[in-house]
């Protein structure tokens, strides 16, 4: 029943519902995107917001151009970001919890972020900076701890969640101890929020993003022989410490940025990667896949909150709510059958 | 015997390669030309350093020192992927990703010769599919690693390395966790594999009998040494046996094949070899330690 035809046949089936599967996603993504600039206080009808994007009309146009254009591109961006970062993490830890939000690089941008908030003020670009620091510093001292014996993988995951924890007190205490008007501020910076989506604050994002996911995207091609452990590997010609490493430090960065820039937004990182891989099983290693997926999960939160809500709730209130069930479920089926993403 | 004459049609060589490990040496200076479009066997007990000098020669572990080249150039400077093209391998109990189909395992070895981006062509089909025939695994092509069994696995992760198209091949104990019957079919894959295309192999094996069964080149390993090397009639001796193994045995020739059979004594009749001569039916022609 196998010629080289039907092999080809079926690889050829494969390829198209993966492009399918990514096309249908990428347009559901443009249509909350729109939706995202049609909805507000003052909701526009679709060729208002059209016209106003094409320089056609100037009514409104701060509204769409200046207010919910930066945060639609924040949220895919961002969403985007988290997506790349967590399912890089869990395929090439082979555990859907190695995500950066479990493993405290999440955690690591936000102690950063949050001391800079309530020690030294920081808002916009300088926050950013902060954060982005606090996290690579974080996935470096993560790594260093992790690297005797050599293997990455369990002991990385265990090392992250200890730093995770460390850090999240430290936050905590400083939280504690600082006064109340500062403390509102960084809380709402710790829940992840698309509030302060303005221009100045998207541009690290976006470049940092437009720099780095190309050579992610490029990477990608070598990791479905990477799965097959590094002797296999290094046999059909890959080099497996260094691609590791590049791919995680490129994953590393998407994630600081795109947390320095909108606050740790609860498990997107950990959700995208096994959703996509379920939308396309037979792809070992879903990016494209789970980058739209994080854009879906951001853009969607970011309406429910501030449209369906009784409250504007901060996008990471929503997050968290669809993600912590999703979390204990991948935790119960990782006792029950050993783990995979 | 650790000097080797060198062979003019050699293309893979270790010179003077040492390894270490925390500290102690187990691979002690071993200089070794694969012969070209032979099966080369390396034997030896476990810790003599065999699976080292095997993931030396695999370029999977960096020799402390001398080095390993492939057609005169140091294996470690060439570009990885143009090795790959020439080099494949297959290590001990190689894993698979979760879900993966056989197909796509076995598509994995066309890596090396794919462009920078991966793409795919007609061709690289049309030889997956003959490794797949060549193995005999066609029929399960788009079956799930983990529904199949273990024999099935082995030959499918051969089939991933024919599909890479290389000519030498590097394999480390092929036939482990396999049962006698899957042992055989494997190394008679592999000898079709010589036979038909004059692949060069190299492989680790632990049985005794079997390497040289199908070995035309032996390499016997202890200590971190190669102490002896030459057909199985050169190596497989009494002699041999007992500086690589501690362990007495007689050597008789193979009903089947001819080639060298080891039958090993038991510990009583080590102490009275003798009669074990007396046993032995006429007309065998056994040699006593």
């Amino acid at each position: 029943m196998s010629s080289s035809a039907t092999l080809r046949l079926k690889r050829q089936q494969r390829q198209r519902r993966t492009r399918l599967v990514n096309a249908l996603l990428a347009l559901t993504v443009c249509s909350l995107a729109v939706l995202g600039l049609c909805l507000g206080v003052q909701s526009l009808a679709l060729d208002q917001v059209f016209n106003i994007l094409i320089g056609q009309s100037t009514e409104q146009s701060f509204v769409v151009t200046g207010l919910r254009l930066p945060r639609v591109l924040t949220a895919v961006v961002a969403g985007a970001a988290f997506g790349f970062a967590g399912v890089t993490f869990q395929v090439l830890l082979r555990n859907p919890l190695a995500s950066p939000d479990i493993i405290g690089i999440s955690a690591g941008a936000s102690a950063s972020a949050v001391a800079g908030i309530l020690l030294f003020g920081a808002t916009g670009l300088a926050l950013t900076g902060l954060a982005l620091m606090g996290g690579l510093a974080t996935a470096a001292v993560i790594f260093l701890l992790s690297q005797r014996g050599g293997t990455l993988g369990l002991r990385l995951i265990l090392v992250g969640i200890g730093c995770a924890a460390l850090l999240t007190a430290v936050t905590q205490w400083m939280l504690a101890r600082a006064n109340q008007w500062d403390v509102l501020a960084a809380l709402r910076w710790l829940t992840g929020s698309l509030n302060s989506a303005f221009w100045p604050a998207l541009w690290p994002l976006l470049s940092g993003f437009a720099l780095v996911a190309p050579f992610l995207l490029f990477a990608a091609r070598s990791v479905p022989v990477l799965q097959l452990g590094d002797d296999v590997a290094t046999g059909l010609g890959v080099r497996p410490r260094r691609l590791r490493a590049t791919l995680l430090i490129i994953a590393v960065l998407l994630i600081a940025v795109a947390t320095a820039t909108t606050g740790p937004i609860a498990f997107v990182a950990l959700l995208a990667g096994p959703i996509a891989s379920r939308l396309v099983r037979r792809e070992s290693f879903p990016l494209v896949t789970a980058g739209l997926t994080g854009a879906i999960i951001v853009l969607s939160a970011d309406l429910v909150s501030q449209h369906l809500a009784p409250v504007n709730y901060p996008v990471g209130v929503v997050t968290g709510l669809i993600g912590a069930p999703f979390l204990l479920f991948l935790l119960a089926r990782a006792h029950r059958q050993g783990i995979s993403i | 015997m650790n000097v080797i004459a060198p062979r003019s049609d050699s293309r893979l060589h270790a010179e003077q390669v040492s390894v270490n490990f925390d500290g102690h040496r187990v691979l002690h200076a071993v200089d070794l030309h694969l012969p070209a479009g032979e099966i080369s066997v390396f034997v030896g007990a476990n810790g003599s350093g065999k699976s080292t000098l095997f993931r030396a020669l695999a370029r999977l572990i960096a020799p402390h020192d001398g080095r390993v080249t492939l057609d005169g150039q140091s294996i470690s400077h060439l570009p990885t992927r143009q090795v790959a093209q020439t080099l494949a391998l297959l290590p001990q109990n190689p894993i698979a990703p979760d879900g993966i189909i056989v197909a796509d395992l076995v598509g994995r070895g066309r890596y090396p010769h794919l462009g920078a981006f991966g793409r795919w062509s007609h061709g690289d089909d049309d030889i997956v599919k003959a490794s797949l025939d060549a193995t005999g695994v066609a029929d399960l092509a788009q079956r799930r690693i983990e529904e199949l069994s273990g024999g099935q696995r082995q030959r499918v992760w051969l089939a991933m390395t024919l599909a890479q198209r290389a000519d030498i091949v590097l394999l480390d104990e092929p036939t482990t966790f396999l049962d006698v019957r899957h042992q055989i079919d494997t190394l008679e894959l592999i000898a079709e594999l010589n036979r038909d295309h004059g692949t060069t192999i190299g492989m680790v094996l632990h049985d005794l009998n079997l390497a040289s069964r199908y070995a035309d080149h032996l390499f016997a390993i202890a200590g971190g040494r190669i102490v002896a090397t030459g057909t199985p009639e050169e190596v497989i001796t009494p002699e041999t046996v007992k500086s690589v193994y501690d362990l007495e045995c007689i050597v008789v020739p193979d009903p089947v094949t001819g080639s060298p059979l080891v039958v090993p004594l038991q510990r009583q009749a080590q102490r009275d070899a003798h009669t074990i001569r007396q046993n032995i039916p006429p007309g065998r022609d056994a040699t006593l330690p």
